[in-house]
């Protein structure tokens, strides 16, 4: 005989099943979500320790290759030291490899440019020295009008600061300003470094409607204009037509 | 009695699926670190190999402008150059520090930097012919020759080196031209 007591306690028992089957569900689901978010960080954790395997293997390979200075060159770059008022430019071989990247020394000649570069940056630190009054070889400070690099090679000529300037630079640079003429020349706006880049002109000879660079000795750049004039190796110019400023000079490249 | 077992388990499995899932999450969170954390370390330890690298390339190319180009050539004259100057016969000496600027160009340089280098060396030159601007020959030695610098890579990886040189030479002058002869650079020591 069914009473009413048994029906309430099926009522509450059918609904508890129910109850318990979403409790059940959302609990499987929130087990899912985790279970996925713990197997995606344990997978990126796997991923991670396997990276730094290989990249501690290859390092140590890379070390190697580059302690015994076998990888292979990927590229030429250049070390500017700066010395003493002195700028020496050293080329280098470039060797890039995943991790490491290292360099050597490139043993070959410096390009035109380069030493182009290189004895315009020293005439011009030397110069600041002489204005210093502590360019060797020289008595007191330069105050004159301008320097001029014909035959600054001789002890004997000019007066005295040309070969000065002349005798600090390397021996490579006294090369690249022999094949030049060269003269520091006071202008409305300062001292600059007149030359002609791709001829010496003796104390006996001159020429005009030459081409003339104007180097700055501040900014390190060059202006040309071809009403540039040499009067017995001393460079001048007319101070019109100039170029806009270079970083190079097309002579040298 | 039914009621009560019935009572009993209701919510149950919410609790424990969270208690299981801090558990795990914690526990992957830990692997996750020390993953992280392998990596880091092999990414500190290729910064640094690499700032070594570049403290070792850097030598290198000092190496070669010291003994064979233009920094020896310039250091050497320096010193001549001292003796002409003085006007004395012999001359004791100890000279800078000179502070140097360093740079590098190139494809893949451009975290590669150079810093505090520096050079200091004591020089003894002797007149053997002549003296003061008439100077014709002489003997020129420097000793203890420390260029030293740090190099950086990514401006935060560094490694200081020392290296210390010394040199014996010749020098025949003849109408201002330097002619060097018998001479030798050593590299002594590396630190």
């Amino acid at each position: 005989m069914d009473t009413g007591r048994h029906k309430i306690i099926k009522r509450i028992s059918g609904n508890k099943k129910g109850e318990i089957l979403i409790e059940s569900i959302v609990s499987f689901i929130i087990f899912i979500i985790v279970l996925i978010g713990v197997t995606a960080f344990v997978l990126s954790s796997v991923n991670m320790n396997k990276e730094a395997d290989i990249s501690n293997r290859d390092l140590e390979n890379e070390i190697k290759a580059a302690e015994n200075d076998t990888a292979p060159v990927t590229g030429t770059g250049t070390m500017t030291i700066v010395f003493d008022g002195n700028t020496f430019y050293e080329n280098i071989n470039i060797k890039k490899q995943t991790a490491i990247t290292y360099f050597s020394p490139k043993n070959d000649e410096k390009t035109t440019h380069q030493l182009g570069e290189e004895t315009m940056a020293s005439i011009a630190q030397k110069f600041a020295k002489a204005r210093a009054g502590s360019l060797p070889q020289t008595d007191g400070a330069f105050t004159g009008e301008r320097i001029d690099g014909v035959d600054s090679s001789d002890p004997n000529a000019g007066d005295g600061f040309a070969f000065a300037v002349y005798t600090a630079l390397t021996t490579e640079q006294k090369s690249f300003a022999d094949l030049i003429s060269w003269s520091i020349v006071n202008t409305e706006n300062g001292y600059y470094i007149f030359f002609v880049a791709d001829r010496h002109y003796t104390s006996l000879e001159g020429a005009t409607g030459v081409k003339v660079y104007k180097y700055d000795m501040k900014s390190t750049k060059y202006q040309y204009t071809g009403a540039g004039s040499v009067d017995a190796g001393r460079v001048s110019s007319s101070g019109s037509g100039w170029s806009s400023w270079n970083t190079t000079v097309s002579e040298w490249q | 009695m039914i009621k009560k077992a019935i009572k009993n388990r209701k919510g149950i499995s919410i609790p424990i699926v969270m208690a299981v899932a801090v558990i795990l999450l914690v526990i992957g969170a830990v692997i996750m670190s020390v993953a992280s954390g392998n990596l880091g370390t092999s990414n500190q330890e290729k910064n640094t190999k690499q700032a070594y690298f570049v403290a070792k390339s850097s030598i290198d190319v000092i190496d070669r402008s010291i003994r064979n180009g233009d920094m020896g050539e310039h250091i050497k004259n320096m010193v001549l150059t001292d003796l002409i100057n003085s006007g004395n016969t012999a001359v004791n000496k100890n000279w800078g520090p000179f502070t140097l600027q360093v740079s590098f160009s190139g494809k893949g340089l451009g975290n590669f930097s150079a810093e505090d280098m520096q050079i200091t060396f004591k020089s003894s030159s002797q007149a053997t012919s002549g003296s003061g601007s008439n100077l014709q020959s002489a003997t020129v030695t420097i000793n203890e020759m420390k260029v030293s610098f740090k190099s950086l890579y990514n401006d935060r990886e560094s490694y200081r080196v020392t290296v210390t040189y010394s040199y014996t030479g010749y020098a025949n002058i003849q109408n201002g031209s330097r002619t060097w002869g018998t001479e030798t650079w050593t590299l002594v020591d590396i630190k």
